[in-house]
């Protein structure tokens, strides 16, 4: 199966930066994601584990369908490096009357050690700017567990600000975790 | 006059009709404006009676006889994490500012602590609703962010304000 490369509701659909690019996600980008989604599972707002199953019927269902749509819901990117797939993300919950998305992000577990994952996710979350625009967003914003302070690390060299401090909000592990929300103004 | 809280009934759905089809109402309660049917509005009833991670109450008031005023919430309930979303309106613009939105909070905390045994309720209200925020604040609510420029409004953006409560116990 093959989905469209561009996304109905963008002026444009890919975005570059050096050797970096973010284009539509594929089908056969699938099952590269369910396996980092259940390896990473503690930093996600996924309560189980993934199946290929479940994971087929999402992408054939669910994220084919919002190429086609005026006002999606989430549109999803692959972030490729030199053509490699090394993650994805992009925009999800979005609100189109309040012009504002909640950023999504994920990079290959194999590349999750702190310095890869700051420059990496630096990287990124510039790109995600270009997409909003393209968008005509007002503002983007994400919703981290407070788990690993460098995991903010690209949100602050992106200048994204710390809007909220949300207190022992979610349990991982047996422990009440903060969640922080970042923002940006477009 | 009592306040009472209790499950709503398909029986309310001409006054969740109106509600929801209540453009002010809307803005009020930061919620998109939906006309609404009663069909529509009967197929919300159940289907957020039915949702498994919601607490869905109606406000009734009890006097000559028991009427609904409005709608209390308990939303995305994370049974794990013992989080809930709170929101409430009064639909009936003339039991408005009437004191009886402190009463409805301190029983649907209640109900939030006590019978779904949560930790912590949050909501979100818009930075310009003072008098909810001042409500919210002398119930115990503390702020815990604002989100700058969240919200379209007519004149360009509105912040929306963090606040939470965690049970005592």
């Amino acid at each position: 199966m093959t989905f469209p490369a561009e996304y109905k509701c963008l002026e444009k659909s890919e975005f570059y930066q050096a050797e970096f690019k973010l284009t539509p996600i594929q089908y056969s980008d699938r099952i590269a994601i369910m396996n980092w989604r259940n390896e990473q599972l503690k930093y996600l707002r996924q309560g189980t584990i993934l199946t290929t199953d479940i994971q087929n019927r999402y992408f054939r269902e669910v994220v084919l369908r919002n190429f086609g749509e005026i006002s999606p819901k989430q549109i999803l990117f692959r972030f490729v490096r030199n053509d490699r797939l090394i993650g994805y993300g992009g925009l999800v919950h979005i609100d189109w009357d309040n012009f504002n998305a909640e950023i999504s992000f994920l990079l290959d577990t194999l590349l999750n050690q702190e310095d890869e994952h700051v420059l990496l996710g630096t990287i990124f979350f510039s790109l995600i700017q270009d997409l909003a625009k393209s968008a005509k967003l007002h503002k983007i914003y994400t919703y981290g567990y407070d788990l690993d302070a460098y995991r903010f690390a690209p949100l602050i060299n992106n200048k994204y600000k710390l809007e909220a401090l949300l207190a022992q909000h979610v349990k991982i592990e047996q422990e009440y975790i903060a969640v922080k929300i970042y923002s940006k103004i477009i | 006059m009592n306040v009472i809280l209790k499950r709503i009934q398909i029986e309310d759905a001409p006054k969740i009709a109106v509600w929801k089809s209540d453009a002010d109402l809307s803005k009020l309660i930061l919620s998109k404006h939906s006309p609404t049917s009663l069909a529509e509005a009967r197929v919300w009833v159940k289907k957020n009676s039915e949702d498994q991670n919601q607490s869905l109450l109606g406000i009734y008031i009890d006097g000559e006889k028991t009427e609904i005023i409005g709608v209390s919430r308990l939303m995305f309930i994370d049974y794990e994490s013992l989080v809930a979303e709170f929101g409430f309106y009064i639909g009936e613009a003339k039991w408005r500012g009437k004191g009886f939105g402190k009463r409805v909070l301190r029983m649907t905390l209640d109900h939030a602590f006590n019978d779904l045994k949560l930790r912590k309720v949050f909501l979100r209200v818009a930075h310009s609703n003072h008098n909810a925020i001042k409500l919210y604040e002398n119930l115990g609510f503390v702020q815990e962010g604002i989100l700058e420029q969240h919200l379209k409004t007519e004149s360009g953006f509105a912040d929306l304000v963090y606040m939470s409560i965690f049970d005592k116990k």
